[in-house]
């Protein structure tokens, strides 16, 4: 393979599946990891069966592509337009055509965990007849691919001029604290990353929610919740590696590590707030009060834990996913259990334990 | 003031500083030491940033068992510093200042000082890479540290502020503040004499004189 592109593909390709393994280990769980062996064959052909038979459903599959395909881009040129990836720009100096396809294949690589799915839904389609819906979407993924490419050979080429699209940038009052800090950062420079998990928990809690009666168990909603929670995870991937970039500094300062705990906890109860309001409507039916006071404790809990092993030096990325797994899953025996304010203390308290011995032994490997 | 004991520094199996004994009494220290010494290292350790094997005391308060009272004591500015680009240079110093806990007049004093409060309301994204180091310079002066750590302090900086860094060093030095700089750059003997150099080499720090 070529230096430069392998190059391109170490600096740009690893870091994004390394940043966006919790939101991939969430998708592979909720395809694959939720259904029982013995029907996962049946369950997925049901799915590509109704991608190919129904325009509606076929709109839904391609907006969500669509959306992923706009994450990965988003990463592309955020990471490439850094300081430490400026050399990235020396790109620009080969023949446009050239550096185009290096792009596609970057973009391409990122759509990987799609694409070989999309084989399944190419082989059923042709194998079925299903000719138009098998065009519509090789058309689709294809004009999604060079579409990003291009976006990304032109910023490439084009650096010296200001960028045609901005978002909005909100204002926050009290950023002068270190949860200030830490929202605005999410709110400024993570803004498609909420969004994008957003998305996915509103919608997840949305559906679950409108079909629950009175005298419903709780842990239905629970249960639910956590894998809203789990789409929250690579957020905390990316608050972490803020925080070795830019708040090293702090760790010289005069703050307790309660105090930094507190924080977290806050931040975390914070981040679940709109599911929080969502579910307020559904008092009554499958959870009081009391109960949904506790559900942004538990995501404080689980993503605390996330945060907690983040803190551990020399970790390894593919035992992250293992211990997120597992996380999971005991979280998930737990809650069915019904030991719901068990689980959440206990998680509670292992991380601030976690966090409380991990702190000041921590490294960041960037700072 | 400050005493190093069996200080220990390793990134795997390599070793970056290993001190067995180091004894600082108040002063103002010139540390050298070649690109890769470990120079950076050891006053993020003194700060109280990077892990370490060993003892690291600052008037008889250790690093280890009490961080938040040894915290107090020690202030740092870093030699390439990164801040997020989204707030403002008074976010910054307010943030400091609180957590320091120190006066608005004292805070006043030393924007005015530093010349820089024509910036300050802007994002730090938006700042030169002078106007960001003197930012950090500014910092570690907020609130009354006895061991200011300031690393690589005269690079991007212009030259027409270093007397006026300098002069600000001499008169915490009289308010009986230390302070450790490392630079590669000499300083000119009219603006800066320190008590003494330590040389970063083969993983330890010594005094030497030439």
């Amino acid at each position: 393979m070529n230096v430069a592109l392998r190059v391109m593909i170490k600096s740009l390709v690893t870091p994004f599946y390394k940043s966006h393994a919790g939101l991939l280990f969430f998708v592979f769980f909720i395809m694959f990891g939720i259904i029982e062996s013995t029907q996962i064959k049946l369950y997925h052909e049901s799915l590509i069966f109704g991608t190919l038979t129904s325009a509606i459903f076929l709109i839904v599959v391609l907006i969500v592509w669509l959306l992923y395909a706009t994450k990965a881009l988003h990463f592309l040129l955020k990471t490439s337009s850094e300081d430490s990836y400026l050399f990235l720009y020396n790109i620009a100096t080969l023949p446009a055509r050239q550096s185009f396809w290096y792009f596609f294949t970057l973009v391409f690589l990122t759509f990987v965990p799609v694409f070989i799915y999309t084989l399944a839904i190419y082989s059923i389609g042709i194998r079925n007849g299903f000719y138009n819906a098998v065009a519509i979407i090789f058309t689709f993924q294809l004009a999604l691919w060079l579409m990003s490419a291009w976006i990304l050979n032109h910023s490439a080429r084009t650096k010296h001029k200001p960028s045609f699209i901005t978002l909005p940038s909100l204002s926050l009052p009290f950023q002068q604290t270190l949860l200030g800090m830490y929202v605005a950062y999410l709110f400024k420079e993570e803004k498609p990353a909420i969004f994008l998990s957003k998305v996915f928990s509103i919608a997840l809690i949305y559906f679950v929610k409108e079909t629950l009666e009175v005298g419903d168990d709780f842990r239905i909603l629970a249960i639910t919740w956590l894998f809203a929670i789990l789409s929250h995870t690579f957020l905390i991937q990316k608050i972490k590696v803020f925080e070795d970039q830019y708040l090293c500094w702090t760790r010289n300062l005069i703050i307790p590590r309660t105090q930094t705990f507190l924080i977290y906890v806050q931040l975390y109860s914070l981040l679940m707030i709109p599911e929080m309001l969502l579910l307020t409507g559904s008092i009554g039916k499958g959870l009081n009060v009391i109960q949904l006071i506790l559900l942004p404790l538990l995501s404080s809990g689980f993503l605390l834990s996330i945060h907690s092993y983040l803190y551990k030096s020399n970790r390894d990325p593919d035992r992250f996913i293992t211990y997120l797994f597992w996380l999971f899953m005991g979280c998930f025996m737990l809650v069915m259990s019904n030991l719901i304010w068990l689980l959440t203390i206990a998680l509670l308290v292992v991380s601030f334990i976690l966090i409380w011995r991990r702190y000041y032994k921590y490294e960041s490997a960037i700072g | 003031m400050l005493h190093l004991t069996n200080l220990k520094k390793t990134y795997g199996s390599r070793v970056i500083l290993d001190i067995p004994n180091l004894t600082l009494p108040e002063g103002a220290y010139w540390i050298k030491g070649n690109n890769g010494s470990g120079k950076t290292t050891l006053m993020k350790i003194i700060a109280g940033i990077n892990p370490f094997e060993g003892n690291v005391v600052l008037h008889d308060i250790d690093l280890i068992q009490k961080p938040l009272e040894y915290r107090q004591l020690v202030s740092f500015a870093e030699a390439e510093p990164l801040f997020p680009g989204f707030l403002t240079g008074w976010d910054l110093i307010r943030f400091v200042q609180k957590t320091r806990n120190e006066k608005d007049d004292a805070i006043d004093a030393l924007v005015d000082y530093f010349g820089i409060l024509s910036f300050l309301p802007y994002a730090v994204g938006t700042y030169s890479s002078g106007m960001v180091k003197k930012l950090s310079l500014l910092l570690p002066f907020i609130g009354a540290a006895k061991l200011i750590l300031l690393d690589e302090p005269l690079i991007t900086l212009e030259d027409s502020f270093l007397p006026k860094l300098f002069s600000l060093i001499k008169e915490r030095q009289s308010q009986s503040a230390s302070f450790l700089l490392s630079s590669h750059q000499p300083f000119q003997e009219s603006q800066f004499i320190p008590t003494s150099k330590i040389l970063i080499e083969d993983q330890t720090a010594k005094f030497f004189e030439s």
